[in-house]
């Protein structure tokens, strides 16, 4: 019965999934959001083309929609975009040596962080304790004391 | 102030037929007696009582920092009681400004410029309260009363807990809030009066006119603020060598409270930006969406590790270092919104001027409290050892190994930008996709350290025992995300892994919960019910914890629905169309116009055909504005939003944007469970001190 009623529970998370109905047809509006949502509104402050309703965001947009009804492939899109933009548009930056450190970054921190952590872990667990605290105050002592007692 | 004020107050008056509204200091011999001629006056030059008072409050915080410093050097201890008494002071008088500045706002007083600037006679008057931080003065005027408020409250929280060292803590305060107040007084004064006076103000930014923007920046600040008081203690801790045990349980509860509103400010923040922007998103990894973010991510790093310290007595100077840091990311979070250095759809209210002083006061701020923390830090060391690799402590240092590298990624995506440009003039974005790329990893590992870490005992744990405790949450965990594959089909892999991982955790936390009850049940002999209740009610501050952790799996599953699975729509409309998205259908019924307090919309009528329900998307001209704001309408239940925005005419037909968003409800949701866990979780302390009550009276009879 505890059983039962604990996976009843679990299984009610499931019911969201009914509001995430998937359209699974590839649109060209679809298509479009998809590169536009890449790619910076350059008049705006931190906007995409995506999300952005600038003229200019809504006349690339429109360049977006006809060069995907030409045939060209996402990848040309943006590269047309970067030609005429540079690299400020790419809401990604890519992987160069500008850019390059954002992408190592997160990396560098798994492994700078991890290994100190199991290092000062390891270290803690095999070093003595520091003897350095200063001693209490006589009236700090008194209230620790009474707190302690309290718990 | 003086002749020439009220001459162009009689000026405004000639003007008032043509704009109406009735404001007490426009009054005139015309309409009035000699007396209160007068009354107008005083009540016109107001505002100058507050900006005195302003003036007094930056002295006297000035006399708090430097009161327990000149006992020493003078060898008299009984000034150090200035310093406290001084706090009650300052927030009484940075209150009398505040007053005066909202009384201006609400009498219409153009003579004052930030009044002139952010409001007018047709804005709602709740509107005209919430325009003191519409603006950039005003804002920087709140923080610094919230900071003044916040620590005439620990003056009085500490006068019998912690009275020896409440004066240094107030001194830290009177620091940081007289450099505060010098930006606000000498750089960006919302006093400053402006002559001839204007007949009309210009109008709050209208973006900013919603209750959501009304309730989100007051708590942001308490949020960021709140991290002083922390801060504060810390700095007393280095500096007066003060116990760990003595102080480490305050400053617990300090964070805590900081941490709720600055969440609470974050969730508004999204709030708003997704009723009132109009973009169908909540979220956009912006630079100040970042810049709030960051000191919450070291935020809930520290409210973790703090517990550490609290029960096994360790990383002292760790939390220390988090303690600095979160407060740092404050101020570099109001340095980035308020300098005006970045580029981001949220700097309303950016002043060049006053980066410079925002800057070098945290570059000050930073120095001094590393350099106390290098010369003192070896005073507060840890003072047990670490047992085993597999144990809550253990569990706790990976969440504040992820937490840091989350803040860590976030902090050079916002910033690294602006360093390119500035060393070498290229320019580069780092925007959602960066973002969601990087972060969604770290957001799923800390999924797995959420699901294992309650169930991981202090000190050393068993290995058997946490091996039979995972098994059956990881087998939910597994099939439930098989099940939302098969559901949902393969298009991203990140949804049935999230799922999977949200069901982990809540399948641990639900065992977790009914083990307890459960032996709490056998042993006592006590109800189902009452077993539960009695459960939660005696750990408050685990439970509290359990249920902000359910609150964050309730807000994932939202994030995770609306951020994979939203479709958009953007369409030309004639009335009569129907639109079909995602199982929806939308028809647009037409448009007409609209007249609100202090604007002009044209509102469209849209029927969804599935259930019948209204949206009046509008697009609102404000008065004295040439911007048009588009105001989004919302149907929404608990599984799909139903969002609609109304664009231009062309042809007879309107461009309409429709949205279906899953679950967005679940993000506020999970937000109001977070609150609640933490409220929870704070009420430890009450029931504690009751129960405590009734012991020492029973104590009597048993001796």
């Amino acid at each position: 019965m505890k059983r039962l009623l604990l996976l009843g529970f679990l299984w009610a998370w499931l019911i969201p999934a009914l509001g995430a109905t998937i359209v699974h047809e590839s649109t060209l509006h679809r298509r479009e959001i998809a590169i536009a949502e890449k790619l910076r509104c350059t008049v705006c402050q931190a906007e995409s083309l995506a999300v952005s309703q600038a003229g200019i965001a809504r006349d690339m947009r429109k360049l977006i929609r006809q060069k995907l009804r030409a045939g060209e492939t996402p990848a040309q899109i943006k590269a047309y975009f970067v030609d005429r933009y540079g690299d400020y548009i790419l809401l990604k930056p890519p992987f160069d040596p500008l850019g390059a450190i954002l992408w190592v970054w997160p990396f560098a921190l798994v492994a700078a962080f991890g290994g100190v952590a199991i290092a000062v872990m390891r270290r803690r667990a095999r070093a003595p304790l520091p003897p350095s605290a200063p001693e209490l105050d006589p009236e700090d002592r008194a209230r620790v004391e009474a707190l302690t007692r309290q718990e | 102030m003086g002749p020439h004020t009220i001459r162009g107050a009689r000026f405004a008056l000639r003007l008032r037929p043509i704009w109406g509204g009735r404001s007490p200091f426009l009054v005139n011999k015309v309409f009035c007696h000699k007396g209160c001629r007068m009354l107008s006056s005083v009540a016109l030059n107001l505002i100058e009582l507050g900006h005195f008072a302003a003036y007094l409050a930056f002295f006297v915080a000035i006399i708090q920092a430097l009161a327990p410093l000149a006992a020493r050097v003078l060898k008299t201890p009984s000034l150090r009681m200035i310093s406290v008494n001084a706090a009650p002071l300052v927030f009484l008088l940075t209150t009398v400004g505040i007053v005066t500045i909202v009384y201006s706002f609400l009498t219409n007083n153009f003579s004052v410029l930030y009044v002139a600037n952010n409001s007018n006679t047709h804005l709602p008057i709740f509107y005209k309260v919430a325009a003191l931080w519409g603006g950039h003065r005003g804002s920087l005027y709140l923080w610094v009363w919230i900071m003044t408020a916040y620590t005439a409250a620990v003056a009085y929280h500490g006068r019998s807990r912690y009275p020896e060292r409440l004066a240094v803590i107030m001194a830290v305060q009177g620091a940081l809030i007289s450099g505060f107040f010098g930006l606000v007084l000498f750089l960006s004064d919302p006093f400053t009066r402006v002559f001839p006076i204007p007949p009309q103000g210009q109008n709050m930014n209208p973006l900013l006119q919603d209750p959501g923007m009304v309730i989100h920046p007051p708590m942001l600040y308490m949020g960021y603020v709140g991290f002083s008081i922390p801060f504060a203690f810390a700095m007393t801790a280095l500096l007066t060598n003060w116990k760990s045990e003595l102080w480490i349980g305050h400053t617990r509860r300090w964070s805590l409270i900081a941490w709720g509103f600055l969440t609470m400010g974050i969730v508004f923040g999204a709030w708003w930006s997704y009723y009132v922007l109009g973009w169908g998103g909540y979220w956009g990894w912006d630079p100040v969406e970042n810049a709030s973010f960051m000191p919450w991510l070291m935020g809930t790093a520290l409210i973790h590790s703090i517990s550490v310290q609290e029960r096994r007595r360790m990383l002292h100077t760790w939390n220390i270092f988090l303690i600095i840091t979160t407060f740092a990311l404050s101020l570099l979070g109001t340095f980035l919104v308020r300098s005006g250095v970045l580029a981001s759809v949220h700097t309303f209210s950016a002043a060049p001027g006053q980066g410079i002083y925002l800057l070098s006061f945290m570059v000050v701020v930073l120095t001094v409290a590393f350099a106390v923390f290098l010369w003192k830090g070896g005073y507060q060391r840890a003072e047990e050892s670490f047992i085993s690799p597999l144990s809550r402590e253990s569990m706790f240092i990976w969440n504040n190994v992820i937490f840091t590298i989350a803040c860590a990624c976030v902090l050079l995506g916002t910033l690294y930008p602006l360093f390119l440009q500035a060393a070498t003039g290229a320019r580069i974005s780092v925007g959602p996709p960066y973002f969601d790329l990087v972060m969604v990893p770290i957001f799923l590992v800390m999924l797995v350290v959420m699901a294992i870490g309650p169930l991981v005992s202090w000190r050393k744990a068993n290995l058997a025992k946490l091996r039979t405790r995972l098994i059956l949450p990881v087998v939910v965990a597994i099939a439930l995300g098989i099940a939302v594959r098969l559901i949902w089909g393969a298009v991203y892999w990140t949804a049935p892994v999230a799922i999977g991982l949200v069901t982990f955790v809540a399948a641990t936390i639900v065992a977790n919960v009914g083990r307890a009850v459960w032996a709490r049940k056998q042993q006592r002999k006590e109800s189902f019910p009452r077993a539960f209740a009695n459960t939660f009610l005696g750990n408050r501050r685990h439970y509290g914890g359990m249920i902000v952790h359910v609150g964050i799996l309730v807000m994932a599953i939202g994030l995770v629905g609306s951020g994979l699975f939203k479709t958009s729509k953007l369409v030309m409309m004639a009335p009569g169309d129907v639109l079909h998205l995602a199982h929806v259908q939308v028809r647009f019924d037409g448009v007409h116009p609209v007249r609100g307090p202090d604007y002009n919309a044209m509102e469209g009528v849209l029927t969804i055909l599935n259930n019948g329900a209204h949206l009046y998307p509008q697009q609102r001209v404000f008065f004295g504005s040439p911007m048009k704001v588009t105001r989004p309408s919302v149907n929404s239940n608990l599984l799909r939003d139903v969002y609609v925005d109304i664009g231009s005419q062309h042809d007879g037909k309107w461009e309409i944007h429709l949205f279906i968003n899953p679950l967005v409800n679940f993000i506020w949701l999970g937000g109001g469970i977070v609150l609640s866990g933490l409220a929870f979780s704070l009420s430890d302390r009450l029931g504690r001190r009751r129960k405590l009550a009734v012991g020492s009276e029973a104590l009597p009879s048993h001796s």
